[in-house]
């Protein structure tokens, strides 16, 4: 185990004092990264520990399939998701939703490149609290110089339990896709 | 998430983040920000990465403007524009916020970037904005050098504005 001290500062600047090899509060601190080089269904966090106030999970991914993607949590897969969209195409903008979905849309129809990766920011708020049900909202970037869309999802998962597994699916079957997933955790306040 | 750079944006129409470490996964751009003129109708940040000035940069928008949804793209772009901020056509002391995320920022493939702007005015006089962006960056260069600045006639930041740079660590 490291031997830790305070953390000090130059003479002068005015410094939060924390200990070294922590992680000050509200900063992000990666939990685990998948990579993606083949052809698979999904991405799997499991053994999530309950030690953060808040998750956050980075996906930069190409893939050669136009297809959507869901969140399960916890594998629970009864209708207890639902989703509100807002997407942009370059030329309109439209909006759905969907109830007593079995997974957790993340994004609708994405047309993926085999070239040009898809980013999405998705933040899962107060994942470990064991009273609430849990929300999330995803930010999906995928341009592509003439085509691809820009959308916000809003999500609800109906159920109190802490998340713990997280699986990332394609939502369509095993594809080809390539990138990385990487979660991190946030850390509540004093 | 660690802070790289911060940068004081008064009395200067640019800044340049150099010899950005290559040792983190993400980076994420933070600026607030509010023109010194209000010249330019609808003032914004124009952002480059790598010096670079082809025309490599394009962007697929979803705003709110005021009151009213739209959507529209630009392509072929030498820089990722429509990061809308305050000017002084707006109340005094409203700055806009404006958010970055670059995933895999030194992966030798293209970049797909996130972007949000928040400007916003008690005003119903004024415009304001809600944006969410995707941009492509359309490079296999790492990304060692960020600038920023301000568009269409290039005037000054507002006193207190700033840019904050972070890394995410891997």
């Amino acid at each position: 185990m490291a031997i830790r001290r305070f953390s000090t500062a130059e003479p002068g600047v005015k410094s939060n004092k924390f200990w070294d090899q922590d992680t000050a509060q509200g900063a992000m601190e990666p939990i685990a990264q998948v990579i993606a080089r083949g052809t698979s269904s999904n991405m799997t966090f499991s053994s999530i520990p309950n030690s953060y106030r808040d998750l956050v999970l980075v996906i930069n991914a190409v893939s050669n399939s136009t297809h959507s993607g869901n969140l399960i949590f916890n594998f629970v897969s009864g209708g207890v998701y639902s989703a509100t969209f807002v997407r942009g195409d370059g030329a309109s903008v439209t909006s759905s939703r969907v109830t007593a979905s079995g997974a957790g849309p993340l994004l609708t129809n994405i047309t993926y490149s085999t070239t040009i990766p898809t980013s999405n920011i998705i933040h899962i708020n107060n994942y470990s609290n064991t009273s609430k049900f849990k929300t999330y909202i995803s930010r999906n970037s995928a341009d592509r110089n003439g085509s691809g869309e820009s959308q916000i999802v809003c999500g609800l998962w109906q159920k109190t339990e802490a998340i713990t597994e997280i699986i990332l699916s394609t939502g369509s079957g095993s594809i080809y896709w390539t990138g990385t997933a990487t979660l991190y955790g946030i850390k509540a306040g004093a | 998430m660690q802070p790289i750079f911060t940068r004081n944006l008064s009395g200067s129409n640019q800044a340049v983040f150099l010899n950005i470490p290559q040792t983190y996964t993400d980076l994420k751009l933070v600026v607030s920000a509010r023109a010194a003129s209000g010249t330019d109708t609808a003032q914004g940040i124009y952002m480059q990465f790598n010096s670079d000035g082809s025309a490599i940069y394009s962007g697929t928008t979803l705003r709110n403007a005021s009151n009213a949804a739209s959507a529209y793209r630009s392509n072929g772009s030498n820089a990722f524009l429509e990061f809308d901020i305050n000017s002084s056509n707006n109340t005094a002391n409203n700055y806009a916020s404006v958010e970055i995320y670059i995933p895999n920022y030194t992966s030798n493939s293209f970049k797909q970037v996130i972007a949000e702007t928040a400007k916003e005015d008690n005003s119903s006089n004024t415009l304001t904005y809600n944006i969410l962006r995707a941009n492509l960056f359309r490079s296999n260069a790492p990304i060692s050098i960020i600038t920023i600045g301000t568009n269409i006639s290039a005037p000054n930041f507002a006193t207190h504005s700033t840019a904050t740079l972070y890394g995410i660590s891997k």
